[in-house]
């Protein structure tokens, strides 16, 4: 007669979950390839574009610079815009798409009569697949990020690091939100036990959480202000502007319909600012709190994730078939 | 003394079940046993099939086997050996020499050819052979029913 | 150590939002036998299995498995092996890696005795899951339940889906497994007819309660059916706990509970004993009527 062995190692259950979602892993594996692999073709594509036109390598500031790179949007940018949308929902959607049936399935085809009753037991057993799920989409993450980056530069080379749609593009708050995706569709599962609405409210997730980050982004650290006597935008400093405002001579805040009534066009009101005592105040982030604002960002929603998470544990702890 | 076979010999029996029979399945273990040893099919020291190789075969409760061979070790007909299975150890109290069976098969063949006679088809006789079986066994056992 | 009982219940109930699944439950299962936990569709014996298994948890009263033990809790789940309805694994997944998984999820596992299994039945670990018969899926889902070597073995409808010859071969197995480990095992059916050589312990369940529990050859020792004339069958049905009554005219067959002996009845009444598969289905077709061990409620008119 055989003898059992006893006492598999802590990190068989990762294994087990790991053989569990293995198809699945994969099928998010090649298509994030299949994807990456058509950004890098067209991303090289761009890139090419931007040194023939002469935008990428002058100063932007200069008004032939601005002048070459409208060209090159003339050209290049048909439907970027709707690319990038894609792409935009496309990234949630590989979160919603491994977290929604990886409790919503179990429940089913039945399996998770097989899966509870194994001597691990259902915590056990769903720990090790959102862990093992959440770290493939963290890592697949960065790359994905790196390139997303790398693809949009051409197209986002005025709007500055802290634009709303670059921000989100950067590998820590990109991991993020694909986690939050992740999270919620796999707790959707947990709770509803249908694939395509947990996946759905994933993809739901992903697409409503950028805006919900960049109504507090602006206040995740004070915002610095600095007066100018200037009214020319700083776009090389990359600073994020949220506000401005002008005073008069005395320093008394003045509102934009004022200063309007003061001058007759912009070069007299440029003239204002400039030696007319008028001030130009602007409130912003400046451009070295990228990273740090990276991290409080991913720092958030992946803590969201991991509470979406550990909810969705809850549920399948308290959950009577 | 015993006859001591090879305890590792595969037995050299082995039980088919008739469902349809209302013989409840431990009554027909025991009566196959017994069956293969009028016909000398079993001899003294021979293994009986283990419970384990019954019940794969058969598909039937171990509790089932178990109680068969409970009641052939109660009948004297088998005795289990620790460890090592269940052994024929005598022959069964209905074994009779072959003449003398002979003598009562030719007896009862009479009978039946009076039977014919007397206008009684098989079913029939079967029926009063059954009748008289079931007399001669309450008569014995002193019940009535 | 080995418990007594495997499964032991009291005042259990199971309500799925309005409707009760298992109303008042009480049952001593002991060990070292083979279950069959018999009733009709709605009568509770996937909720019951479900409840033994951890996997549900009861409305009311408590549930003990293997003794003393709380379903579901990490003991017990080493301990009790669990083949769900039609089998459901991972249709995806080889044969190979689902013996994987069950190794890499349970501290007791016993690669050997699945691969000797499926060996032996000349199932291939590198076909999917999802693409073997109902035979053989059954077959896999009982080598991963019996190679954690469990104490307690739990089926809920495992012969349901299955062709004759491989309800053969699956309860071959599991009754081998039986024969092998002293293991005990509790499995549902409705395939009342096979149940008489595989089962020697009966539970009947109807409208989510426990209606006859005992180890089969005592139930059978237990009950007579009484034929004799309808005129006297009156004054025995008044004296005698009955289980089902049919009459005619002339003729009555009365199915009694005895407790073993055969009944006090005059000479007209013929007994008889009765069959297991007559047994069930006078219970079935008699929901409220009952025969649990323990303190009895006598029938009586």
């Amino acid at each position: 007669m055989s003898s059992p062995t006893l006492a598999p190692p802590r990190s068989a259950v990762l294994r087990a979950a790991g053989l569990r979602h293995r198809s699945a892993l994969l099928t998010l594996l090649t298509v994030m390839a299949a994807v990456a692999l058509a950004l890098l073709a067209h991303g090289w594509y761009l890139h090419a574009g931007l040194d023939r036109t002469g935008a990428a390598s002058c100063d932007p500031a200069a008004d032939a610079c601005a002048a070459a790179y409208k060209r090159f949007l003339r050209r290049y940018g048909d439907g970027l815009p709707e690319i990038g949308a894609v792409l935009y929902v496309l990234g949630g959607a590989f979160g919603a798409f491994l977290g929604g049936p990886l409790l919503a399935r179990e429940f089913e085809h039945g399996t998770v009569r097989f899966a509870w009753t194994q001597g691990a037991g259902r915590t056990r057993w769903t720990v090790g697949g959102l862990v093992v799920g959440g770290a493939v989409l963290a890592a697949a993450a960065v790359p994905f990020g790196l390139l997303l980056r790398w693809w949009s530069e051409p197209l986002a080379l005025m709007d500055g690091r802290f634009g709303p749609a670059v921000f989100v593009q950067a590998p820590p708050v990109l991991a993020g939100r694909w986690l939050v995706a992740f999270g919620v569709a796999a707790l959707a599962g947990a709770v509803l036990r249908r694939t395509v609405v947990a996946v759905g409210l994933g993809l739901a997730a992903s697409v409503g959480l950028p805006f919900l980050s960049y109504a507090v982004r602006a206040r995740y650290l004070p915002p610095l202000e600095e007066a100018r006597h200037s009214m020319a935008p700083l776009a090389l400093d990359d600073r994020w502007v949220l506000d401005s405002w002008f005073s008069d001579p005395a320093g008394q805040r003045i509102s934009g319909d004022e200063l309007n009534g003061l001058g007759v066009d912009y070069a007299h009101l440029q003239e204002l600012v400039r030696s007319g005592g008028y001030t130009l105040h602007e409130v912003y982030q400046p451009a070295s709190r990228f990273w740090p604002f990276q991290a409080v960002e991913s720092g958030w929603t992946v803590l969201l994730a991991a509470a979406l998470c550990a909810a969705a544990v809850w549920r399948v702890r308290h959950r009577a078939l | 003394m015993e006859v001591d076979k090879d305890a590792d010999r595969p037995s050299p029996i082995e039980f088919r079940l008739d469902p349809a029979s209302g013989v409840p399945t431990y009554l027909q273990l025991v009566q196959q046993v017994e069956q293969a040893l009028r016909m000398g099919w079993l001899t003294e020291g021979d293994r009986l099939p283990r419970v384990r190789e019954v019940v794969a075969g058969l598909a039937i409760n171990p509790n089932t086997v178990l109680k068969a061979y409970r009641e052939l070790e109660h009948r004297g007909l088998a005795a289990g050996r620790r460890g090592q299975g269940t052994f024929v150890r005598g022959l069964p109290a209905g074994v009779v020499p072959l003449r003398e069976r002979a003598a009562l098969r030719r007896g009862l063949l009479e009978w039946m050819r009076a039977a014919r006679t007397a206008g009684l088809d098989e079913e029939g006789m079967a029926a009063v052979f059954e009748d008289a079986l079931r007399d001669l066994r309450e008569g014995r056992d002193g019940v009535v029913a | 150590m080995a418990a007594d009982t495997v499964i032991d219940c009291a005042g259990l109930g199971k309500r799925y939002r309005r409707s009760w699944a298992l109303r008042d439950c009480r049952l001593a299962v002991p060990a070292g036998h083979v279950v069959a936990l018999v009733g009709p569709n709605g009568a509770g014996k996937t909720t019951l299995l479900s409840l033994a298994a951890g996997l549900t948890l009861p409305s009311a009263g408590a549930l003990t498995v293997l003794g003393d033990q709380r379903p579901g809790s990490p003991r017990a789940l080493d301990r009790i092996g669990f083949v769900a309805q039609n089998a459901a694994l991972y249709p995806g997944l080889p044969v190979r890696d689902l013996l994987a998984m069950g190794r890499h999820l349970n501290r007791r596992w016993d690669d050997a005795r699945a691969r000797t299994h499926l060996d032996g039945l000349g199932i291939p670990l590198d076909r999917r899951y999802g693409r073997l018969s109902g035979g053989q899926q059954a077959q896999v889902s009982l080598a991963l339940a019996l190679a954690k070597r469990p104490e307690l073995l739990l089926l809920d409808e495992p012969l349901a889906a299955l062709d004759p010859l491989a309800r053969h071969d699956f309860m071959a197995v599991l009754l081998t497994a039986v024969a092998e480990d002293g293991m005990s095992a509790v499995f549902s059916s409705h395939a009342v007819n096979e149940l008489e050589q595989s089962c020697d312990y009966l539970v009947v369940l109807g409208g989510g309660r426990v209606q006859v529990a005992g180890e089969v050859d005592d139930l059978l020792a237990g009950h007579r059916t009484l034929t004799g004339p309808t005129a006297e069958a009156d004054t025995l049905a008044e004296r005698l706990p009955v289980v089902r009554d049919r009459r005619a005219g002339a003729q009555s067959h009365l199915l009694v509970r005895t407790g073993g002996l055969d009944a006090l009845a005059p000479d007209s009444w013929r007994q008889q004993r009765v069959g297991l598969v007559e047994l069930v289905l006078a219970y079935l077709r008699e929901p409220t009527a009952s025969a649990l061990p323990g303190p009895r409620k006598v029938l009586l008119p």
